[in-house]
């Protein structure tokens, strides 16, 4: 069935996009999506905001469909699992992580879901103008945020450069008038994604056109404005870490260097996680088993330091002086 | 009509479509919210690059936005004046996109002409630059609002439609490379075994053309090297199974007249085939294509349906359809 890019009437002057993380949306559909946590975070707000989904697990299910894809998880789980080096959670690591990075191995899936991306965000701003202009607003004046998690990073990360350094989306910041108001990354991967990609560097297709991978590093894409200063992507970009979610770049407690995302201007919220029982390295291998980040996996005896739902919580403070 | 006057008609919807919003609750026209519509991007088939160049000059006649232009101001000018030449001002902002480049209903072949040599730097070019100066910035668009709330307001109306326009244009570029992604990856797909699966990551990697582009989507091609054990052929009057092994190069169809399914897929399918097919001279439906006297031939498929000719065979002609019979394996 066609992609339709979802479009809604702005109640007022803001919305917001939630990008999920791997596998969260094909069984549970838009559940797989922490709106009732974005609501109560809002209060009364939530209603003035226009609350977009970018649901692209089925094009994940192409690609599983289509090829055989242990082969790759394989691949990625020996690098993530010699840059852990702990042979107690090497293999779970290795799994866990396996699943968020296998996309940097197969360029079509990547690209396909970057389309998705691009023509929702195209969206949103007709969107905004659809719904602001005959209201008498400016849509220059709108706000539009995103909010990811965990794989949806990765993805948010790429769609963002290629804003603004492909044209042809109209959605430059400066050119097209498409600066975001903010950005938020939950348990992003970008880093470890490009670390890991980098030890494998020669499997990973096309990787000069990964923003994830370029040598210069990561930072916040910006247009260049003549006789001015460049004009970012975005006017916040926030990254919410948990001291216990590897996948943020957390290993019980201990920030790695390798896999923490850590940009210039780039705003840090940590979470202060902890692991219950006396093995620490047990309690994160069952909390990582017990719900791959899935919605509602935080709602079991051992809560999974990568669940969203969790993250959103954590974080309603800030979300409602963002957005609302 | 004059370029006022079908602004000002646009306002006056506008505001009907906002007091009729206002009265609704909150909730309600939440409820209602979705989609959001495209009366907006419909003002693109009224307004024209005239009206587009005369609100232009409007704002660029503001004392404020002359300042904080300075010097700019000259160059934005010659380029907002071609947009008022008489030989294009006409046209509605829709032919900006290329679309509809005789929207303009009563417009002469010779104005078409004319429009397209006048057009040679493109106009859509002059509508960024309007942009980037007048709309991106926020302290031009604050001074432009408060120098004169009236002239800003028809200018805002135009920019937008026009870059709604734009918004339009680019989204459905993505949505069509996804849909050919999607021909390619998705559900009706021929799946991959594991050397096609190596082969197709080395010629993505290696070989020009089989890479998907940022710019055009997907690569309609795709490296086939499948044991193929369900062929079959006709001996002796008697159907006989023949296994053999297929090496080509898969071609998509990309565009909305390909890829139907059902009786239609026939006609119009998703995909074409080519390339050579080694058979044993053994039939048999799990038999070793290189068993006994192996013979080379070819095959050619069309959609699902594909059909091989060894010349030399018992059974030269062999038919089949596209299956994998051992998911990942063939």
């Amino acid at each position: 069935m066609a992609f339709v890019p979802e479009s809604l009437n702005w109640p007022s002057d803001r919305a917001v996009l939630l990008v999920h993380g791997i596998g969260n949306a094909s069984g549970n559909g838009d559940a797989a999506f922490p709106r009732a946590e974005l609501e109560a975070a809002l209060g009364g707000s939530a209603a003035d905001i226009a609350i977009y989904t970018l649901n692209y697990d089925f094009i994940n299910d192409w690609a599983a469909r289509k090829l055989n894809l242990s082969a790759a998880i394989d691949t990625l789980g020996r690098a993530i699992a010699k840059r852990y080096n702990n042979p107690g959670l090497s293999e779970t690591l290795a799994e866990y992580c396996g699943d968020v990075l296998w996309p940097v191995l197969h360029q079509d899936t990547r690209l396909a879901i970057r389309e998705a991306y691009m023509a929702q965000l195209d969206r949103i701003m007709s969107d905004c103008i659809e719904s602001m202009l005959p209201k008498g607003l400016d849509p220059r004046d709108a706000r539009v945020s995103i909010i990811a998690h965990s794989l949806g990073c990765f993805h948010t990360y790429e769609a963002l450069h290629g804003a603004v350094n492909e044209p042809l989306h109209h959605l430059q910041p400066f050119s097209h008038g498409a600066q975001l108001e903010s950005v938020v990354l939950m348990a992003s991967p970008v880093k470890l994604m490009r670390t890991i990609a980098g030890d494998i560097d020669k499997l990973v297709p096309k990787a000069s056109e990964l923003a994830t991978m370029n040598p210069k590093g990561l930072f916040i894409p910006a247009e260049a404005v003549p006789g001015k200063k460049d004009k970012p992507v975005t006017r916040k970009f926030i990254s919410v870490l948990g001291t216990q979610d590897p996948v943020g770049g957390h290993l019980l407690g201990k920030r790695n260097a390798w896999a923490f995302m850590d940009m210039d201007q780039q705003e840090t919220h940590f979470v202060a996680q902890s692991l219950i029982g006396p093995d620490p390295e047990k309690a994160l291998a069952l909390a990582l088993n017990s719900g791959s980040g899935a919605i509602g996996a935080a709602t079991s005896v051992i809560k999974d330091p990568h669940s969203w739902s969790e993250y959103m919580n954590s974080q309603s403070a800030m979300l409602q002086k963002l957005l609302a | 009509m004059s370029a006022y006057l079908q602004i000002t008609r646009c306002f006056v919807a506008s505001a009907t479509i906002a007091v009729v919003a206002s009265m609704l609750p909150l909730s309600e026209a939440r409820a209602q919210a979705a989609p959001a519509g495209t009366a907006v991007l419909a003002l693109a088939d009224s307004l024209t690059l005239g009206d587009y160049c005369q609100a232009s000059r409007d704002v660029m006649a503001l004392d404020t936005v002359r300042k904080l232009l300075g010097t700019r101001v000259v160059e934005l000018q010659s380029n907002v004046d071609k947009l008022c030449d008489p030989r294009v001002a006409a046209f509605t902002l829709r032919t900006l996109t290329g679309d509809q480049p005789a929207a303009f209903a009563a417009v002469a072949r010779r104005q078409q002409e004319a429009y397209h040599e006048v057009a040679r730097v493109p106009l859509r070019d002059v509508t960024v630059l309007v942009d980037r100066e007048l709309r991106s910035d926020d302290d031009m668009r604050r001074a432009i609002r408060a120098a004169s709330p009236t002239t800003a307001a028809p200018f805002v109306t135009v920019t937008e439609v026009a870059r709604r326009l734009f918004l339009e244009e680019a989204g459905a570029r993505s949505v069509k490379h996804l849909a050919n992604y999607e021909r390619k990856l998705g559900p009706q797909a021929p799946q991959l075994n594991g050397v096609e699966v190596l082969l197709n990551y080395t010629a993505q990697r290696w070989i020009p053309g089989f890479a998907p582009s940022m710019k055009r989507g997907p690569s309609p091609l795709e490296v086939i090297a499948n044991y193929v054990p369900g062929y079959a052929s006709s001996v002796d009057r008697k159907a006989v199974a023949v296994s053999a092994s297929e090496f080509g190069v898969r071609r998509y169809l990309f565009g909305d007249r390909w890829g139907k399914t059902g009786t239609e897929g026939i006609i119009k399918p998703a995909y074409w085939s080519l390339g050579a097919l080694v058979a044993s001279d053994k039939n048999g439906a799990l038999s070793w294509p290189w068993d006994g006297r192996a013979r080379t031939g070819v095959f050619v498929g069309w959609g699902e349906l594909k059909v091989g000719y060894i010349a030399g065979r018992k059974g030269s002609v062999l038919v089949t359809r596209q299956v994998q019979f051992i998911p990942y394996a063939f």
